[in-house]
């Protein structure tokens, strides 16, 4: 039994002597979760919003509508307008304060209702990409819209913008009915169009009473186990392979040749396994405290679980070694297993994000049953039995692809 | 104590070992000799437990290897043709490995990792990576770690191939210091020098079958004090075995349309009389090389070819 310890001491000298396969299954994991993250629009950070400096030499009615309209509703989720000089406008473009510069030149309204030929002037901030083309989209918006509520109510607009008689200050009642009257029945006419039927949608949602405690699901969170259970998996592959380097070397004749069994020489190898995941795992966790929120009191079983299936896995990785003619036939045996594991077990792409019909697939595979659960333990919502059972569904078959292992190292492997 | 009887390994068709039976005490250094692929290393499997054999026993220290494996392997100590090492890892993190896969723990095993460093001149570079020694070097501690755990027996497979002279003499030194510890060693070589200087017990082997054993005396007893006689040329078989049959005290070793060996005593004397019998019969020597007994000799004279064929 000691001799289990002692190999997995070795085994983890030799991986720290040598961190880069070690590395390497770090990091693949982060980089392409984090590439699915951000091709999927993820992470938790702001929408960023453009900053628009508005150059207002109209001061008229439709010059305030479009103000109005871009800093409203939906263009208020990422347009900041501010009204500035036309100097002051320029000198912050210049400094690169604002995405886009918008300057509605005097007599616009006028022009606009008087449906006589205009420009307004729009400058965009060439350092950046995005943003100023959002602002250029929304603005032709709305002189889209500003040209269909002329055609609309071109009229009483127009009347209105013309303002009182001369000798008056006010429009008299009369004339004030009118208008009202006149855009009151261009808006029944138009009602059908315009202000579709409403529906009022009654919903509520039922959640079982293990789910309201759930932390709220992001992007991050969404991604997160696949990344950590990746992680574990190309640790897996790669520590197998040590089984070859073991071979080659001839330390496995070596260790044959002394009292000890090759199932307490694989055994430590397990063990060095399983701490190592562990430590990923906990870092991996703590990483998902700290930047999604995740709770503390999910890390240690979350860590025990990860270690855990990744040794399952790494059980697997090691019999398709001894079964293989050579390392480089071992390598390619592990990575044609690995890959479509990841693909079809939802540690590629979330659970979530695959159709149903894979999702039943992924069930059945040890990294989708892991990461099933991994996620309840994540969100606080695991049970003790279908964990339980998930443990036994995915170690038993590893106990016994191990023994097999073990059982040809000793004999068809040793002497190939 | 090893003793062996009867062993023999099969491989299909192909016997790698053919009732090799020899037995080593403890303090002799028991030499299997033999060229490459004459059953040395097979032999040394079959005895340290990484091989069954086909049929034959194999005893270490009164174990069986087959029937008793675990007691008969944790009194062996093994060292492997190939180096076996850890190459990442330091020399102590090696030794350490090791000693523990045969059970020494605690103060024991840091006191006898310290010894061995010690004894294998490696004390200095303790703690640096292995695969920065040099082949001496790794040939030393790849000695070390088969006696850290102080076993009863040694296997060492062919230890020195490939290694320079001055670590092939420490190495053998160190050998020499084992069984006067009174450690039973098995050696296989194919360095006949080596045989020669090493061994108390030798057993010469070829193509699975022991073509003799015994001690150094006893072997050079087989051979006689007669020289080798080798020439190349033009032959013909039949009639210079003939005309060889006539010359008394000439043993004909081997003949063939090529070459023809010959053992005799005083080969010098005896060589005008063998070129005049030899050009009667028609046979045309272009170079003679004359050698004085030894190993390689009685090899030659058993398996009628050359020891590094």
């Amino acid at each position: 039994m000691r001799f289990v310890f002692d190999s997995a001491r070795k085994d983890l000298r030799w991986l720290f002597a040598d961190p880069t396969a070690l590395i390497l299954a770090i990091m693949i994991p982060l980089i392409i979760g984090g590439l699915m993250s951000t091709i999927a629009g993820g992470g938790d950070t702001a929408i960023p919003r453009a900053r628009v400096l508005v150059v207002d030499q109209d001061e008229g009615l439709l010059s305030e509508f479009l103000q109005g309209a871009g800093g409203s509703a939906q263009g208020g989720d990422f347009l900041d307008i501010e009204t500035v000089e036309l100097e002051e406008g320029r000198a912050r473009m210049d400094r690169g304060e604002a995405s886009a510069m918008l300057v509605i030149p005097a007599g616009f309204s006028e022009a606009m209702l008087m449906e006589e030929p205009t420009s307004i002037e729009l400058v965009k901030n060439p350092s950046q990409t995005i943003l100023p083309e959002i602002v250029e989209e929304a603005l032709q918006m709305l002189v889209e819209a500003s040209f269909y509520l002329h055609r609309v109510l071109g009229e009483p607009i127009k009347a209105i913008a013309e303002g009182p008689e001369e000798e008056k200050s006010f429009f008299d009642d009369l004339r004030m009915a009118a208008l009202a009257v006149q855009i009151n029945q261009q808006l029944r006419a138009l009602e059908k169009i315009l202000f579709p039927p409403v529906l009022e949608l009654e919903t509520e949602i039922v959640r079982e009473e293990s789910e309201e405690k759930a932390v709220p699901q992001s992007f991050g969170m969404l991604f997160l186990p696949g990344i950590l259970l990746m992680a574990m998996m190309f640790l897996s592959q790669s520590m197998s392979e040590t089984l070859w380097l073991e071979k080659d070397k001839g330390t496995l004749r070596r260790v044959a040749s002394t009292p000890q069994s090759m199932f307490g020489f694989l055994a430590g190898k397990l063990l060095a396994a399983f701490l190592l995941m562990t430590g990923i795992s906990t870092a991996g966790l703590v990483l998902g405290v700290w930047v999604y929120g995740l709770n503390w009191t999910a890390i240690p079983l979350s860590m025990i679980w990860l270690g855990f299936s990744g040794c399952t896995i790494f059980c697997y990785f090691i019999l398709l070694q001894t079964l293989a003619g050579s390392q480089r036939g071992g390598s390619i045996l592990s990575m044609t297993l690995l890959f479509p594991l990841m693909m079809i077990g939802g540690t590629f792409f979330p659970l979530e994000a695959m159709p149903e019909w894979m999702q039943e697939i992924a069930f059945w595979t040890p990294n989708g049953q892991a990461i099933v659960q991994l996620k309840t333990v994540l969100n606080g919502s695991w049970q003790g039995q279908s964990l339980l059972l998930a443990m036994l569904c995915i170690g038993i078959p590893a106990l016994i692809t191990f023994l097999m292992t073990s059982m040809r190292l000793r004999g068809a492997f040793l002497h190939k | 104590m090893i003793e062996v009887s009867n062993l023999r390994k099969e491989y299909g068709d192909l016997v790698a070992v053919d009732g090799a039976s020899f037995s080593a005490r403890p303090g002799e250094i028991f030499g299997l000799l033999g060229p490459n692929g004459a059953g040395k290393s097979t032999s040394i499997g079959c005895i340290s437990g990484l091989l069954k054999p086909s049929s034959g026993q194999v005893r270490v220290l009164g174990h069986d290897v087959v029937r008793d494996a675990r007691a008969a392997r944790a009194s062996l100590g093994v060292v492997p043709q190939e180096l076996a090492l850890y190459e990442d890892l330091n020399a102590r993190q090696n030794l350490q490995f090791w000693g523990a896969a045969y059970e020494l723990r605690g103060s024991e095993l840091k006191n006898r990792v310290q010894e061995v460093l010690e004894i294998c001149g490696l004390l200095d570079r303790a703690d640096e990576a292995v695969k920065k020694f040099s082949g001496g070097m790794k040939r030393r501690l790849n000695f070390g770690c088969g006696i850290v755990h102080r076993p009863k027996v040694i296997l060492l497979d062919e230890p020195t191939v490939g290694v320079d002279p001055q670590s092939r003499v420490r190495l053998l030194d160190l050998v020499k210091e084992e069984a006067k510890r009174g450690v039973t060693v098995l050696y296989t070589t194919h360095y006949m020098e080596e045989a020669q200087e090493l061994c108390d017990q030798l057993a010469i082997i070829d193509h699975g079958k022991m073509v003799a054993s015994g001690t150094m005396d006893e072997l050079r007893g087989m051979m006689g004090e007669r020289d080798l006689l080798r020439m190349s040329g033009s032959f013909d078989p039949h009639s210079t075995e003939a005309a060889i049959a006539k010359l008394p005290g000439l043993e004909l070793v081997s003949v063939d349309a090529e070459s023809l060996m010959l053992a005799t005593a005083e080969g010098s004397k005896r060589l005008p009389e063998l070129f005049a019998c030899l050009s009667k019969v028609g046979a045309e020597v272009r170079e003679t090389t004359l050698s004085q007994p030894n190993l390689e000799n009685l090899f030659i004279k058993l398996t009628g070819r050359e020891l590094r064929e």
